[in-house]
């Protein structure tokens, strides 16, 4: 009975002394989990050995399975940069006062398409009244919060209320596109950029998913790192960036898996509109 | 009074036909609820629907077999294991501490001096914020500390552990200290009365009594542990559920199989191993439950630096304060979640009732007969059939969490409350079932077996024998259900099945904290008001029929477990007497001879009745008896020969095993000794 005790108590002094706050000289990344985890391996690899290179430190990415896990984990300092989407930056820079660092040069102008099943009969956003419909993560702003604004003030469509019941959340852009192709919602808001990857590659079926509408632009995806890191490490990280060119081949491989031409510097004012917009749709209290 | 004299006197007038209205009402409650939930039971066969659940099938004609694929599944299921053990030991820890901290220890009736009033409430206090802390931690589904934890400490493994820890802590803990409060409370007051602190009060007098039940408890909650660690993955957690999560958010069927499959085989072996460790010597237990402990922190890759700087805490900082259209969509939610459970409860109760006569030995294969006439013919083949269907069927549904239940129908019927309702009473109908089948087994064999003996057939011994006399407990059991099934619909609703699982899952992907505050306290609030009011229907509905007796018969170990999962809270049955004798294992019982595994000795000469420890049996009388050791067989072990101490009926085969634990209780009256 009480060596049974006894064996609680060791195991809570093995928990305690055990414990060691210590790790080398290591960058964390992370990002957002768009797509699935496979293709953000493929898509952050070239990066990040690119940053090791750079940095002369070690760089380690890692992955996690909800938006808003990555934006904690930034905010609690478990990560020092995060590619983050518009709003889920906004999100950090509320709660953990983060900086933007870089962006690509697409991020400026980013679009969201409205896609819907070809069996559907939907072909303009109005017949999507009283069909079912997907946004990507909730704390999405290609999937969500711009799509959600843009159908509340262009087309006063209440998506809590005009869609053959709730609106579903599929958690990832290509999450989305498969669910409206196989029939399993007739529509559905993603990236544009995702979108147009799928259709390059494939894998999605054009005869089954059309566009039927595409937004107007915002400012979506941005590095981020967190309050408190160095400045030096800040700048050297936006360097690695920053003399990405397209014209030299391996700086091309590395740019080009992100979908993008160069790198620019990123500004808090280019996301003002997002935090208006997030406060607007209720998405940010 | 026996069942066929309450039939006959309850047929004509009034309460037959206030029986006819409970039944109407449930009915159109029912009814009501169906369609404030908006679920369309159509979905299930429409044309999607059987594509998606041929899409689900085809998967399990091709599960992903690949080598990487089935590496990772066993790592994952590793992973899960390890999880429940781990989380088990935080809940013992959080159940126990906080159980001490609240026991009230019972006052001298006339204290020579009282301490001064703060203190007092000031202790009170305490004790009243444990029992707070203890509600708040258990009305809370796994699934939504998960969730929290992954935004506090990061994914892994360790949201998952402190997620168990909390809500099973928070169960726990609840049942550690009603156990501790009714022990014999003479101990504690001769303790009192000499001036013992309450501390060593504590220590040497009332934990010493419940010792063995706080661990037997622990134990069992281990495997309960041990099957969700499988499912909280779905939230970035750690274990099988992340892959199970992944696998359905990108439709890959295959993966899902294997992954489903991994799940039902991980579960049946873990019930396989209980199993065979509540028929072992105790110790088996502990030595299992110590290694696993061991080895889950050495193979398990914790940071456990992040456990103590949990710098997200900052991030629970609300920004606005309450918003009151949200207060207003949050009481929707809760009638929701209500219409949904009952839903699930009544949908599983039907299917239970159906299955569970078929899965009884004695309304089928057997008889309530001592020696029933043997014919062996193709009709018997297929009741064995049938009963072997029903039972695996019962048993499978059991097995699988409503969580993985719920992602499963997600899929075949689409996001919404349906696949929230469908996933509760598919699960719920296993559990049910089982329960049913046990109360049918145990009934007072007298009505039924002279039934049988006229010649009754199966429906009608059922129908007019046995259902008369359990339909009380069957009601009772429901109930239970429906109140665990309240709580288990927030959690559903967490992979998007609907009701207020839906808006907390929102709430926290979006770091609305206020939301989620309200929520909570919403969850809570909710909990205990349906815990409170089932209890007290419960116990009316039980005490209406207190006429009707329980009569053990043999249960094999695995379906005592199912007991203590129905009535986990269940103070101690300490009606019959006040001195309880705790009996680690029943080795052998008939109605000369008792031969027990017990740490402490059956006073000799006292009138005692053997009873299993949990509620659903805390309404039935089994035999009662005076002991007087006849050997020693071991450590522990120890022969008795019994004697009748009253003229109760002492006829049948009362006894076997009962996992749960067996404990002896003295008769109220002094003993009317009736020696032979």
């Amino acid at each position: 009975m009480f060596s049974f005790k006894l064996k609680y108590l060791l195991t809570v002094c093995l928990i305690l002394s055990s414990v060691s706050a210590f790790g080398g000289p290591v960058l964390r990344l992370s990002g957002i989990p768009d797509e699935n985890p496979t293709e953000l391996q493929r898509k952050f690899q070239p990066m990040v050995d690119r940053l090791q290179r750079d940095l002369g430190m070690k760089v380690e990415y890692v992955p996690v399975i909800d938006y808003g896990a990555a934006v904690a984990a930034l905010a609690a300092g478990k990560i020092d940069f995060a590619w983050l989407g518009g709003f889920t930056y906004v999100q950090a820079k509320v709660m953990a006062g983060a900086q933007p660092v870089v962006m690509r040069d697409i991020d400026r102008q980013f679009t969201s398409v409205f896609v819907a099943n070809a069996a559907s009969g939907i072909h303009r956003v109005e017949d999507m009244k009283g069909k079912t419909f997907a946004f990507g993560s909730k704390s999405s702003t290609s999937g969500h919060l711009f799509p959600r604004h843009y159908l509340q003030t262009t087309y006063h469509i209440d998506p809590e209320k005009d869609f053959a019941g709730p609106p579903v959340f599929s958690g990832a852009h290509d999450a989305t596109v498969k669910m409206v192709e196989s029939g399993k919602v007739q529509a559905g808001a993603v990236n544009v950029e995702v979108w147009n990857r799928m259709v390059k590659e494939h894998q999605v079926d054009t005869n089954k998913v059309k566009v039927i509408w595409t937004t107007p632009q915002y400012c979506d995806y941005v590095w981020t790192a967190r309050k408190d890191l160095a400045p030096e490490v800040v700048q050297k990280f936006a360097t690695s960036f920053l003399t990405l060119d397209d014209s030299r081949p391996e700086d091309k491989k590395v740019l080009e898996v992100q979908g993008a031409k160069k790198f620019v510097r990123a500004n808090p004012k280019d996301f003002e509109i997002v935090e208006q917009v997030a406060r607007s749709t209720g998405l940010l209290k | 009074m026996n069942a066929i004299d309450r039939w006959s006197e309850r047929r004509p007038g009034g309460p037959m036909g206030q029986r006819f209205l409970v039944w109407a009402a449930i009915a159109v409650s029912a009814a009501i609820a169906i369609r404030f939930t908006g679920a369309d039971f159509r979905r299930l066969a429409d044309k999607d629907g059987i594509a998606n659940a041929m899409n689900i099938l085809s998967g399990f004609a091709h599960p992903d077999l690949s080598p990487d694929f089935l590496q990772r599944i066993f790592k994952l299921s590793v992973e899960s294991l390890f999880i429940g053990i781990l989380g088990s030991v935080v809940a013992v820890v959080i159940g126990a501490v906080l159980a001490v901290i609240t026991i009230r220890v019972p006052d001298l009736p006339q204290p020579p001096k009282t301490p001064p009033a703060p203190i007092r409430y000031g202790f009170e206090a305490v004790r009243t914020a444990g029992r707070w802390l203890l509600a708040l931690f258990r009305s809370i589904p796994e699934i939504v500390w998960a969730y929290i934890f992954v935004r506090l400490f990061g994914l892994g493994v360790i949201p998952a552990i402190l997620a168990i820890g909390l809500t099973v802590g928070g169960s726990i803990g609840k049942l550690y200290s009603e156990l501790a409060e009714s022990v014999d409370p003479r101990a504690v007051l001769a303790l009192r009365a000499m001036g013992t602190h309450r501390f060593h009060i504590l220590l040497f007098s009332v934990i010493p009594q419940v010792g063995r039940q706080w661990i037997a408890y622990a134990l069992f909650r281990l495997e309960c542990n041990i099957r969700s660690g499988t499912i909280l993955g779905v939230v970035g957690a750690g274990g099988l559920g992340s892959e199970i999560g992944l696998a359905v958010r990108y439709f890959q069927y295959d993966k899902l199989a294997t992954a489903l499959i991994a799940v039902l085989a991980f579960v049946i072996a873990l019930e396989l191993m209980s199993a065979w460790l509540r028929r072992s010597p105790s110790w088996y237990t502990f030595v299992a439950a110590a290694l696993g402990t061991v080895t889950s922190i050495a193979f398990l890759d914790i940071p456990w630096s992040d456990l103590l700087n949990p710098a997200g805490l900052s991030l629970l900082a609300g920004h606005v304060p309450f918003d009151w259209s949200f207060i207003r969509a949050a009481g929707g939610q809760v009638l929701d979640t209500l219409a949904m459970a009952w839903v699930a409860t009544i949908l599983s109760a039907l299917v239970a009732f159906v299955m569970a006569p078929l899965a009884a030995t004695s309304l089928t294969t057997g008889s309530y007969l001592p020696d029933p006439v043997k014919a062996v013919g193709p009709g018997t083949v297929l009741l064995y059939a049938v009963r072997w269907i029903s039972r695996a069927f019962l048993q499978a549904t059991r097995a699988m969490p409503e969580l993985t239940l719920a992602l499963v129908f997600v899929v075949w019927v689409g996001a919404g409350s349906l696949a929230g309702i469908l996933a509760i009473a598919i699960h719920n109908a296993g559990v049910l079932g089982r329960l049913y089948s046990d109360v049918l087994e145990e009934v007072e064999p007298g009505m039924p077996a002279a039934m049988q003996a006229m010649g009754a057939g199966r429906l009608g011994t059922f129908l007019f024998g046995v259902l008369p006399q359990v339909r009380a407990r069957l009601a009772a059991f429901t109930l239970y259900r429906f109140e665990v099934n309240v709580r288990a619909t927030a959690m559903v609703g967490f992979v998007g099945a609907g009701g207020i699982g839906d808006a907390l899952n929102t709430a926290i992907s979006l770091f609305h904290m206020q939301d989620l505050t309200l929520l909570l306290a919403t969850m809570v609030a909710l909990v205990t008001v349906v815990d409170t009011v089932g209890d007290r229907i419960r116990g009316a509905i039980l005490r209406s029929d207190h006429g009707n007796k329980v009569v053990r018969r043999h249960k094999t170990p695995s379906e005592a477990s199912i007991e203590d999962e129905v009535a986990p809270t269940a103070p101690l049955p300490v009606e019959y007497g006040d001195l309880v004798v705790g009996i680690e294992r029943v080795i052998e019982a008939t109605p000369q001879r008792l031969v027990v595994q017990t740490a402490e000795e059956v006073p000799e000469g006292q009138c005692f009745r053997l009873a299993p420890r949990s509620r659903a049996s805390r309404a039935g009388s089994g035999p009662s008896f005076i002991a007087r050791r006849v050997a020693d067989i071991g450590t522990h072990h120890y022969v008795y020969e019994l004697t009748p101490c009253s003229l109760e009926n002492n006829s049948s085969a009362w006894v076997a095993e009962n996992a749960g634990g067996w404990q002896l209780l003295r008769a109220h009256e002094a003993p009317q000794v009736v020696l032979h």
